[in-house]
């Protein structure tokens, strides 16, 4: 079967359920936690994951077999107010679910701004599957963890940055990295002042 | 699937990581592989506790005994089985004594599959027959058995060798003995995996199973049986248990076991197993009962208990009144 077909498929029976699944238990499990904006999950769309699937690194197909390679066909996100709430939230998904990767996405400098998240990959628990027995179903999703104003760059900045068809000049690109400055300053900003007002009122 | 190769190698206690270790492949036909390939067929039922591969520190995907396993995956040879066997020698203490470590790899179409399996040392008496009606009776030393308490395997089976085989089952019979080095020995330190299901979620898994199994079940006996297992589920803290094993453990009659397997969605919640953590538990089962000396048993919900039962303090004793429409068939009657 094409990959186009084998992962439509998969799509329609088993990612768009199991991720709608998935939004309700990570809603469950975070339940107490206040400072959470939304927590939304997806199947990633036919289109992206074939896109996806052709993209090149080094001159080769990153993916030589994209239907397992391919971790986040199920993504999630939880966005929360401020800085501290990541780590928190983190510690909470970790103590309910099994990770076989975390990372911490920061700008490869000090001198630059740009995408900022904690994203982690975990198993797919089985209370949210559909068929528990189905071998060839992905096993993992893909979850990040953003503060809000990390969220906000970062979709706009994959819709502006990342057209192939416009090659934004340095200068569009200095406006681009002087957003997610501000974005930065203003989580900065806004973790310190809760942190003044929760030490003033414990 | 068919085998594809068997390796044999002896691990003995070498925690100090001195000890060569000594194996063969094993290759022909006779009584010995017909075991072993009966073990191998078998081993899809005999392993189910589902485990994972553990992340490095430093959270990549990167796990070095996956990585051992890969290898002998990819090459089915008796140096990669050394590696890997070399690597439960050195975590063998001489409480988890010697044993015969078995690898058996198999592949059909594009799927794999292996097996390692350990069989304990243990000492045995033969005995023979002989032509004057008399028998032989020897002592014999380094018997490994499958039967013994102390057997373990796992298996792992996926068809992407690079992205698959971060999970797989496992039998380990020791697993809930109460000393760390004998039943973290095969899982935690051999295989550096963990259980599948974290403590967390499998306690709050249980505590809501529990919660609706109690709530729909028709049979006032049944709804008895399973609100007292709340209670005496703190005796099973840090145990590790799945729901099944939960109701064995406790001797619930089959109509509450009965309950409690209609409540789980399917046979992978019901067999998971998970360490019990019971003040997670309790955070989604808060179940409070009173037991008076009259032999009457008050329970409700927590939340609700204060709401549904009003007490009143006597000098030596309490008066506990409620009010409400009975819900319950067998319960007008009985009452």
């Amino acid at each position: 079967m094409a990959l186009k077909e084998k992962y439509s498929q998969r799509y329609k029976e088993y990612l768009d359920p199991v991720s709608k699944n998935l939004q309700s238990f990570l809603i469950e499990i975070l339940k107490d936690e206040n400072r959470i904006d939304r927590i939304s999950t997806r199947a990633k769309s036919v289109n992206r994951f074939l896109s996806k699937a052709k993209k090149i690194e080094n001159g080769t197909l990153k993916y030589s077999d994209p239907i397992n390679e391919i971790q986040d066909q199920i993504g999630a996100r939880v966005i929360t107010f401020y800085l501290d709430d990541v780590d928190n939230i983190a510690t909470i998904l970790k103590k309910y679910l099994a990770p076989i990767e975390e990372k911490r996405i920061v700008p490869d400098s000090v001198n630059e701004f740009g995408y900022e998240g904690k994203h982690f990959i975990f198993f797919i628990p089985t209370d949210v599957q559909v068929d528990a027995s189905n071998e060839e179903a992905p096993k993992f999703f893909e979850l990040q963890i953003k503060t809000l104003y990390q969220h906000a760059w970062s979709e706009a900045n994959h819709d502006l940055g990342y057209k192939p068809e416009i090659a934004l000049k340095n200068d569009e690109k200095r406006k681009l990295a002087f957003t997610a400055a501000q974005s930065w300053g203003a989580d900065t900003i806004f973790n310190d002042l809760n942190q003044v007002i929760e030490n003033s009122t414990n | 699937m068919a085998i594809t190769k068997i390796f044999s190698f002896l691990a003995v206690p070498d925690k100090a990581g001195e000890t060569e270790v000594h194996g063969t492949e094993i290759t022909g036909t006779g009584r010995l592989l017909e075991m072993l390939t009966d073990l191998y067929d078998r081993s899809d039922r005999d392993c189910r506790i589902p485990i994972r591969f553990i992340m490095s520190d430093e959270g990549e995907q990167i796990n070095i005994r996956r990585d051992t396993i890969i290898d002998m995956i990819n090459n089915e040879d008796y140096e990669s089985g050394r590696v890997l066997a070399k690597a439960l020698q050195d975590v063998t203490t001489h409480r988890s004594g010697m044993g015969l470590f078995f690898i058996i790899t198999g592949k059909e179409s594009n799927r794999n599959k292996i097996l390692l399996s350990r069989f304990p040392a243990d000492n045995g008496i033969m005995a023979e027959s002989r032509q004057d009606g008399r028998i032989d009776v020897k002592f014999i030393e380094r018997v490994f058995m499958k039967n013994a308490k102390s057997y373990k395997a796992v298996v792992y089976e996926g068809s992407s060798v690079d992205s698959h085989f971060w999970d797989g089952f496992a039998t380990d019979k020791q697993i809930n003995v109460g000393i760390r080095t004998i039943s973290d020995y095969w899982v935690k330190d051999f295989l550096k995996s963990d259980f599948l299901i974290n403590s967390a979620l499998g306690s709050k898994r249980l505590a809501e199973t529990l919660m609706k199994a109690i709530k729909d079940a028709p049979d006032l006996d049944v709804k008895h049986e399973l609100v007292s297992s709340v209670v005496l589920i703190r005796n099973l803290n840090r145990q590790n248990i799945s729901i099944k094993t939960f109701g064995e453990r406790l001797t619930l009659s089959p109509e509450a076991r009965g309950a409690l397997r209609k409540t789980v969605r399917n046979r992978a919640m019901w067999e998971e197993t998970f360490r019990l953590d019971i003040e997670e538990f309790r955070k989604n089962a808060p179940y409070k009962t009173i037991i008076l000396d009259n032999g009457s048993t008050l329970s409700a919900p927590s939340h609700k208990f204060d709401e549904v039962f009003t007490v009143r303090e006597g000098e030596n004793n309490y008066s506990y009144s409620t009010a409400g429409k009975v819900v319950d068939e067998k319960i007008r009657r009985r009452t």
